[in-house]
């Protein structure tokens, strides 16, 4: 009779403590979660910045007579795919982010090369509108990159909870998967060539 | 085992020197004005620092001047932000903090701008600032007029979007004490009552305590009250997500 309570009793503790154990990792989980959507959201409005200041800085570039106009249509072609490309944190698969890097990855060359071409047009770099535009675009690259690193902060911090012990019982259980942080971009890890 | 202490030394200074180059070590006691590098006399950073914080205690706006002699070859802006959220400039719900991060040997200057005051101060101010205050001062190697004129313009361009007091600051005396004494005395009667009836040295403990309370609800009142008399009362908590600009002279 004792010993079939003690046994009893036994089993309630461990499913309380598992079911405690389970409520606290589902949490925990659900907060990171909420925080790599959170990120995220920054991620895509700091792009989206950047794409609302393009339109502007063509039609100030525009102003200034015979400009080249192919750097200025590669602006524009860039900016009208990649914001085709909006991602809900609900899907962030790595295919998906990768296309979304890629994407805003060829906003950046072509405004890169659009800078270092209107450093040959010395009345373009003495226009006020021009100046604020970019010095703008130069704040929204800074937070484009404060926002990716706090994007993979927050995505490490989930995969870590997600992937030790106990939790990855309890992720596997509620579908928690491990997420995809942003990779160093495309062509910055290949050190630059020299020659002799 | 000495080979092996060596490297065990070794490595710990260079995770030291790893994370000093992250971010500029938090100043306790507080401190709005940070002179790392002796650009400023004493004199000039303590007249800086008791302006600033009479902007803070006016306006809650809080804006840090840091001066370091070298970045070690990391960028300025992630100096800057690391700093800042370390540090956390300004409050932490309207994160209204201003970095001015100076680096004497690297020639750069950065303002970084927390979340709450961008609307206040776009990067194209921040820019204006560094261009028009900073920069040709700088050249002339007046650091401290272009620091005080820059910091006069962020707190200008600043006041136009927060004109809280501090919540610190205007708490203190008021209703909240005599609640709290009044429940004091309260308990104290309710021990007395109790313990009264059985016997008397129960009754002495009870009294015992009065002072004890007391003394806690009063101290607190009279930390609120010195730090209205000019000292800096400490970062907020605040963040910054890479808003200003930087420059070079």
């Amino acid at each position: 009779m004792s010993t079939k309570n003690l046994t009893l009793i036994g089993i309630v503790a461990f499913i309380l403590l598992l079911g405690g154990c389970g409520c606290n990792g589902y949490n925990s989980l659900v907060k990171l979660d909420e925080g790599v959507g959170n990120a995220w959201a920054n991620v895509q409005s700091d792009y989206q910045r950047r794409a609302d200041l393009i339109p502007n800085l063509v039609n100030t570039v525009k102003g200034e007579a015979n400009f080249e106009k192919s750097t200025l249509t590669d602006v524009i072609a860039a900016r009208a795919s990649a914001t085709q490309i909006k991602i809900d944190p609900k899907d962030l698969t790595p295919e998906k982010l990768q296309q979304f890097q890629q994407a805003q990855g060829q906003i950046s060359q072509a405004l890169g090369r659009l800078m270092m071409v209107s450093e040959k047009y010395p009345e373009l770099r003495a226009n006020d509108a021009f100046r604020g535009l970019q010095a703008q675009l130069e704040g929204t690259e800074n937070r484009i990159k404060v926002s990716r690193n706090d994007f993979n902060t927050a995505v490490k911090d989930y995969n870590i909870s997600a992937r030790t012990f106990p939790n990855n019982i309890f992720a596997g259980m509620f579908g928690f998967k491990a997420k995809e942080p942003f990779k160093a971009e495309a062509g910055s890890e290949k050190a630059p060539e020299v020659k002799f | 085992m000495k080979k092996q202490l060596f490297i065990l030394l070794f490595s710990f200074l260079c995770i030291c020197n790893a994370f000093a180059q992250k971010i500029i070590p938090k100043p306790n006691p507080a401190r709005l004005v940070v002179d790392n590098a002796s650009l400023l006399s004493p004199a000039e950073a303590e007249t800086l620092e008791r302006r600033l914080v009479a902007l803070d205690d006016s306006t809650s706006n809080q804006i840090a001047v840091v001066i370091v002699k070298t970045l070690n070859d990391r960028p300025i802006e992630d100096v800057a932000v690391n700093t800042f959220r370390d540090w956390g400039i300004g409050n932490k719900k309207t994160n209204n903090g201003v970095l001015l991060l100076i680096a004497v040997d690297d020639r750069k200057v950065r303002i970084e701008v927390g979340y709450g005051l961008e609307g206040a101060i776009p990067d194209i101010t921040s820019s204006d600032i560094i261009s028009k205050d900073i920069k040709p001062a700088f050249k002339q190697k007046d650091y401290y007029g272009g620091i005080v004129k820059a910091t006069e313009d962020i707190s200008k361009a600043a006041s136009g979007e927060y004109h809280v007091q501090r919540a610190s600051k205007s708490r203190g005396g008021g209703a909240g004490n005599i609640f709290k004494f009044v429940f004091i005395v309260f308990i104290v009667i309710i021990i007395l009552a109790s313990r009264g009836g059985r016997n008397g040295g129960g009754g002495g403990s009870g009294l015992m305590m009065l002072p004890f309370l007391m003394g806690g609800g009063g101290s607190s009142n009279w930390d609120s009250g010195s730090s209205g008399g000019g000292d800096f009362g400490g970062f907020g908590g605040g963040s910054s997500g890479g808003g200003g600009a930087s420059g070079d002279w």
